[in-house]
């Protein structure tokens, strides 16, 4: 097999060409030069399966900023689904043999048979609370179990009763054969949506609906598109001159059968969204060529055919070229890769291995994060340390220095001499004399009449300041005074003394006349400094 | 995802966490190791450079205790001037007036410490001790008996009249002697013991 045709279609003055012959290869066209794209935007490899052939489209995309780098035809596609993998790996073999597909990411466009958009109405809710719900109420509406499938929330708008919210739904079936591409699939876009990528920019601003038709090798799309977004579609199949339907036995002539289907669903989209107005009809390949005209007339809407691809290719001679030869075979792929992530699926396996990446990515760089801390934290440690141990030996070279001179050695040697000086004197030091004080100041106190036989002054055996006093003695003198004058006398050594008495025993009392002999025994106690103080 | 994926993924990091994680305080705590040694080394290098500074000081304030350790020194006994310590006590006790009846102590005691003496002292040494006297001379006698140096202190006193009718009382004092080895002070400075 032999390259059919190549195209090059030039965006700037400087893009230099590439032309090569390459095996399988139907037709080609080469944007400049697809090796001068920026190292910093990701490429993306959009392959289109709903058309006869293999088609591809290759963009460098950064941010919103899109550049087209190569389209073209490959294969023929295979009626069964089985062979569908197989095409596919021989497909990237081939445009690997041209292309660098290294870090290409690969964007899967399939028909819409497996495709559904609904409109759910439900209560106001957030988070797992409306995925919950949304899940209800898409297996109420779908024709298999929404476990069998994956679904999207595209769009939320509040009403009356609560909110309204468009949900794609597609089968696992559908996307999950794809995952054999591996974290290589940037994921599965339904023709339906594929195609309303195209208008994301020509969105009207009257608030009035576009609709788009689009006829391919084996399927009629219908998308109504409002305020930038698909609303509504309708997908049908083709075969040949035919419109396939599910609920019409027989095929009926494609125009007269297209004019019914696009009436059947504007009823339908009135019925969901009163009030609706159709801004323009526009009509892509098959459509164009065949029943422009007569949608025209039908409907009474204004149909036309504007070029798809402006959006992508901003020189306007290239725009020109591009679609004078290739017409609207393109446009899935280029409305694919304008449309944001919340537009595509991916399969389960392939989501857990871009997961399983990111984590690795994640881990790769927190390692080199963490390694960078260790290696700075090291250094600074071992940095620190070396600078203290040099100071500590600094230290601890003076102090040798220090240590070894005779003034030093004079010096410690005065100093013990002076704390051993100092712990003899302190072991020297008296106690606080009191014997001969607290005679002198009991001597002083003694009234008249009172003289004393016995006076015994004692320590305290427990190591307190506490003398304890016992005194005995008598009183002679006038009978009437004798309880006065020992009284005013203990009296005088607890004011002066602090003598605290615990007991006065009196006996043996004689009266001679007007005097009197009374016998005594004091006892109490002062303690050490209290008659010093007075 | 599995957990052994996840852990798969993350034990390299998880490691270097735990390393970065073990380092840091590592490298603190041997840092504060070394602050303290260098905190330390700074005191003692500072303690000893004014150790220097003030040998001046310290030779000066030697001098003064060894004066007053002299001052102790002339006024104190021997440990084994006992008999010294009596005759002083009874010597002052005449010199008061009061005259010494008896003197007691701890013999068995008193050798104990003797054999036991290994530095200056002090050494005390329990005594009781009997005079008789006028008992104003007597309370004269106790307070310079008090003062004296080689008395550690006195803990009890008792005072008797016979009941004659005169001035004279018997004295009973329970106190402490204290020896004091100065020479032995000298001998442990110089380091000859």
């Amino acid at each position: 097999m032999t390259s059919e045709k190549t195209k090059v279609i030039n965006q700037s003055n400087i893009d230099t060409v590439r032309m090569e012959k390459i095996s399988n290869l139907k037709e080609e066209f080469v944007f400049g030069d697809g090796r001068l794209a920026s190292s910093m935007a990701s490429k993306i490899l959009c392959l289109d399966l709903t058309d006869k052939y293999l088609k591809y489209t290759m963009f460098s995309k950064r941010n919103i900023s899109i550049k087209w780098l190569y389209a073209g035809k490959l294969l023929e596609l295979p009626v069964q689904d089985q062979e569908t993998e197989k095409i596919i790996t021989a497909g990237i073999n081939i445009l690997s043999l041209k292309l660098n597909l290294n870090k290409v990411k690969i964007l899967i466009i399939i028909d819409g048979f497996d495709f559904f958009l609904r409109h759910i109405k439900i209560p106001e809710l957030k988070g797992k609370a409306l995925i919950e719900a949304v899940k209800w109420e898409c297996d109420k509406q779908i024709p298999f179990a929404i476990k069998e499938a994956y679904f999207k929330i595209l769009n939320t708008s509040k009403t009356a009763e609560g909110i309204q919210v468009l949900t794609a739904i597609i089968t696992k079936k559908a996307v999950d054969r794809f995952s054999f591409l591996g974290d290589k699939l940037l994921g599965v876009i339904p023709a339906p949506i594929a195609l309303s990528g195209n208008l994301l920019s020509k969105t009207n601003t009257e608030q009035l609906t576009d609709i788009v038709n689009y006829w391919g090798h084996s399927e009629a799309i219908i998308d109504f598109i409002y305020e930038g977004r698909l609303e509504f579609c309708k997908s049908s199949k083709l075969h040949e001159e035919s419109i396939v339907d599910d609920y019409l036995i027989q095929p009926v002539n494609i125009s007269e059968k297209f004019e019914n289907n696009l009436k059947n669903s504007l009823d339908f989209y009135y019925s969901l969204f009163p009030g609706r107005q159709i801004n323009k009809i526009m009509a892509y390949d098959s459509a164009r060529r065949k029943v422009t005209d007569k949608l025209s007339q039908a409907p009474g809407f204004e149909s036309i055919c504007e070029n798809p691809y402006g959006a992508l290719i901003k020189d306007r001679k290239s725009l020109q070229e591009f679609w004078d030869i290739s017409e609207s075979d393109y446009i899935l792929g280029a409305g694919a890769v304008q449309l944001n992530e919340k537009n595509i699926f991916l399969p389960h396996v392939v989501k857990q291995l871009l997961n399983l990446n990111r984590l690795k990515a994640i881990s790769r760089k927190f390692s080199i994060f963490a390694i960078l801390m260790i290696i700075i934290l090291a250094a600074s440690f071992m940095a620190e340390n070396s600078y203290r141990r040099k100071s500590i030996e600094q230290l601890q070279h003076q102090i040798d220095i220090i240590e070894s001179s005779a003034a030093f050695s004079e010096a410690v040697r005065c100093e013990q001499k002076v704390n051993a000086h100092l712990a003899s004197i302190s072991k020297l030091k008296q106690p606080a004399n009191w014997a001969a004080d607290l005679l002198k100041a009991a001597s002083h106190l003694v009234t008249p009449g009172i003289y004393f036989n016995m006076m015994d002054l004692a320590k305290s055996g427990d190591g307190s300041d506490a003398i304890e006093i016992r005194i005995e003695g008598y009183y002679y003198g006038n009978t009437q005074k004798a309880d006065i004058r020992l009284a005013v006398f203990i009296e005088n050594f607890h004011s002066y003394c602090g003598f605290e008495k615990q007991n006065l025993e009196r006996f043996g009392e004689t009266i001679k006349g007007t005097n009197k002999r009374l016998n005594f025994v004091l006892t109490g106690s002062t303690r050490i400094g209290k008659w010093t103080a007075k | 995802m599995d957990s052994k994926v996840i852990l798969k993924v993350t034990w390299l990091p998880g490691t270097l966490v735990i390393i970065l994680v073990s380092l840091f305080f590592w490298s603190n705590y041997t840092m504060d190791k070394l602050d303290k040694i260098v905190v330390s080394q700074t005191a003692d290098q500072q303690y000893k450079q004014d150790l220097i500074l003030s040998i001046s000081e310290l030779q000066n304030k030697l001098s003064l205790l060894d004066d007053r350790l002299n001052q102790y020194n002339d006024e104190l006994f021997k440990l084994d001037e006992a008999i010294k310590a009596i005759k002083a006590v009874a010597s002052l006790a005449g010199n008061h007036g009061v005259q010494l009846l008896d003197f007691k102590f701890d013999l068995l005691k008193y050798l104990e410490q003797k054999k036991q003496a290994d530095g200056p002292g002090p050494f005390i040494l329990p005594f009781e001790a009997r005079f008789c006297g006028n008992y104003i001379k007597t309370g004269k006698f106790i307070q310079v008996l008090e003062r004296k140096k080689y008395i550690r202190d006195i803990n009890s006193i008792k005072l008797l009249n016979d009941g004659s009718g005169n001035n004279d009382v018997s004295c009973n004092i329970k106190g402490a002697l204290r020896f004091f080895n100065r020479s032995e002070l000298e001998l442990t400075d110089n380091g000859q013991i």
